[in-house]
């Protein structure tokens, strides 16, 4: 064992796999970067996807027949909102509504003039600040009622985050 | 050369080399799909595309329309102001504020779903020639303010991003061009989104039943149609089996002759006691329009003075001498602007009713050749059923009566709307 540890001859090989290695190496390290990237993209897909479900989803229920925000509707007519109720309406009206689980949102609405300028209609009752990333907004068309035989063409818009 | 290939050294190294580019290409070929196929987000788009044209149509029909202004009769006053000393349309601003001011109507707060409903109704579209015309040449300008008015009111809802082409058809008879018709923008692509949806058209039709006004229902029409002679006869025309090829299509001939007369009774000549659908279409577009002229008459007997109203009486009645000869007929003569007014209706009416529904076989020729063959083709399909055995012949009355039936809409109107990216 001494005689062992003593000598000092040695066997000086060829390290003819190194090359092979680093290109293996190099070929595992681009495989994984690609990978990552793709599970990241479809990462955020899915979550946008998601995020965008939950948006739309509320969007159809907040616009459907039993919403509170909802004054009109019959067999072919659209919905109409009334314009009293949607800039009076406070939030926590519509979470009793309408609050999907671990996500938060608000609602804004607009109604657009004769010759298609935008016009805000401001609920104070909504929320003031909104978180500055990761939300998503669905809208659509509707047609919101100022008086009897005042009906606009309007946008409701609403945007949601995770909580 | 040989050198080369004998020479082993590094070989290992190139093998493993290519190896795993082998592998890492054939991966990120796998996984390339992954970073460039968007099939989740182009669904969403097609459903928001598809959803987008459904609120578009819906919300247009529902808005209001504040003051929606036209002129009645605008080509017949202008022609009237032609044929005056002082042509008053040659000038431009002074013309149009007389225009406006005799037959200017404003309507009020009135949803963009009423207005096409009204326009529709009162158009007495007719298809003659290769052509459909339009017959009330006095709401002409109607039409034009609203087309303008919807396409505006398009243009705010679609934004920029889309164009569009909407579409609104009243005909009483499926299928026969006949009612009216409205149609803006450019012929839509074959892979444009399409909305549609159904309006009531304003009129309630009234029909006489011995001497009572009665609303004419689902139920009414079915019970006239039942009591008709034509009716009866396809009816019973389909008691008897044809024996022969001859027979077969003798029946043919007389169904389609048969169902052709009664439908055309409904649309045009009348049923028995039962008005006509243009009959009926032309009561109510009169009666509003004599109601619309009488108060147009007491609102300016009303707000001008003696004087002046004795300048608007010469002009309402060069108006209505110009309409005179139009129709062909003397103007009458009469002190009172009522009872002008009245006249002048009842020679309208008349004209429709005598010159066009009277003679509704030479003038329509066409219509009645295409009905013809529309009725022709349901009854050798029905003919095609009887002879394979699927239908038995009675039970076969009971569908002739159902497609009778399901294609008369007296009171809906098809609204449609097609948008596209462009």
């Amino acid at each position: 064992m001494k005689s062992l540890i003593i000598d000092k001859r040695g066997i000086s090989e060829e390290f003819t796999s190194l090359p092979a290695l680093m290109v293996v190496m190099i070929g595992f390290a681009l495989f994984f970067a690609m990978i990552a990237g793709v599970y990241h993209t479809h990462n955020e897909r899915v979550e946008n996807k998601e995020l965008y479900e939950v948006a739309h989803y509320t969007l159809m229920k907040l616009t459907s027949g039993e919403s509170p925000l909802v004054s009109e509707k019959g067999g072919n007519t659209p919905i109409i909102m009334d314009e009293q109720v949607i800039s009076t309406i406070g939030k926590d009206v519509l979470k009793d509504y309408c609050n999907p689980l671990g996500y938060d949102y608000t609602v804004k609405f607009y109604w657009y003039d004769e010759k298609g300028g935008r016009h805000e209609i401001s609920n104070p009752n909504m929320y003031k600040s909104l978180p500055n990333k990761n939300r998503l907004s669905s809208s659509r068309e509707i047609a919101i009622k100022f008086s009897e035989g005042d009906i606009r063409i309007g946008k409701i818009v609403v945007i949601i985050w995770r909580r | 050369m040989r050198k080369f290939l004998g020479n082993k050294k590094g070989l290992s190294a190139m093998q493993d080399a290519i190896l795993f580019m082998v592998m890492v290409s054939i991966s990120g070929a796998i996984l390339l799909p992954a970073f460039t196929n968007d099939s989740l987000t182009k669904s969403q788009m097609e459903r928001e595309k598809d959803e987008m044209a459904d609120e578009a149509l819906l919300v247009l029909l529902a808005t209001t329309e504040d003051e929606f202004n036209y002129v009645l009769g605008k080509t017949i006053i202008e022609e009237a102001f032609g044929g005056l000393t002082v042509d008053l349309s040659k000038s431009k601003q002074f013309g149009e504020d007389i225009l406006n001011w005799i037959a200017g109507r404003t309507e009020y707060h009135k949803s963009y779903g009423e207005l096409i409903a009204e326009c529709l109704a009162c158009q007495i579209m007719l298809p003659i020639g290769d052509k459909n015309v339009k017959a009330n040449i006095l709401t002409k300008n109607f039409e034009e303010q609203l087309e303008k008015n919807i396409s505006q009111r398009l243009k705010i809802i679609l934004g920029e991003k889309y164009a569009f082409n909407f579409s609104a058809r009243w005909y009483p008879i499926m299928g026969i061009p006949f009612g009216g018709e409205i149609c803006i923008g450019s012929p839509p692509p074959n892979n444009a989104y399409v909305a549609q949806t159904w309006i009531t058209i304003p009129y309630v039709p009234e029909i006489e039943i011995s001497g009572e006004k009665e609303i004419l229902t689902p139920e009414i029409l079915k019970s006239e149609i039942e009591k008709n002679e034509f009716y009866k006869n396809t009816i019973g025309l389909l008691d008897t089996f044809p024996k022969s090829d001859e027979e077969w299509k003798e029946l043919e001939r007389n169904l389609t002759e048969n169902i052709t007369n009664l439908m055309y009774g409904i649309l045009f000549t009348g049923l028995g006691d039962m008005k006509s659908i243009l009959e009926i279409a032309l009561d109510m577009i009169f009666e509003s329009l004599e109601k619309m002229l009488k108060k147009t008459v007491k609102d300016f007997e009303q707000t001008v003075g003696e004087p002046i109203m004795g300048i608007m009486d010469i002009l309402f009645k060069k108006i209505g001498e110009t309409i005179f000869q139009q129709l062909g007929e003397k103007p009458p003569e009469t002190e009172s602007m009522e009872e002008y007014v009245e006249k002048l209706i009842e020679a309208i009416k008349n004209y429709f009713l005598n010159g066009v529904v009277k003679n509704v076989n030479q003038l329509l020729r066409p219509l009645h050749d295409s009905m013809e063959n529309m009725i022709k083709e349901m009854v050798r399909y029905i003919l095609d059923l009887i002879k394979s055995g699927v239908e038995k012949i009675n039970e076969i009355k009971e569908q002739i009566f159902d497609w009778t039936i399901n294609r008369i809409r007296i009171t809906k109107a098809e609204v449609r709307l097609s948008i596209w990216e462009v």
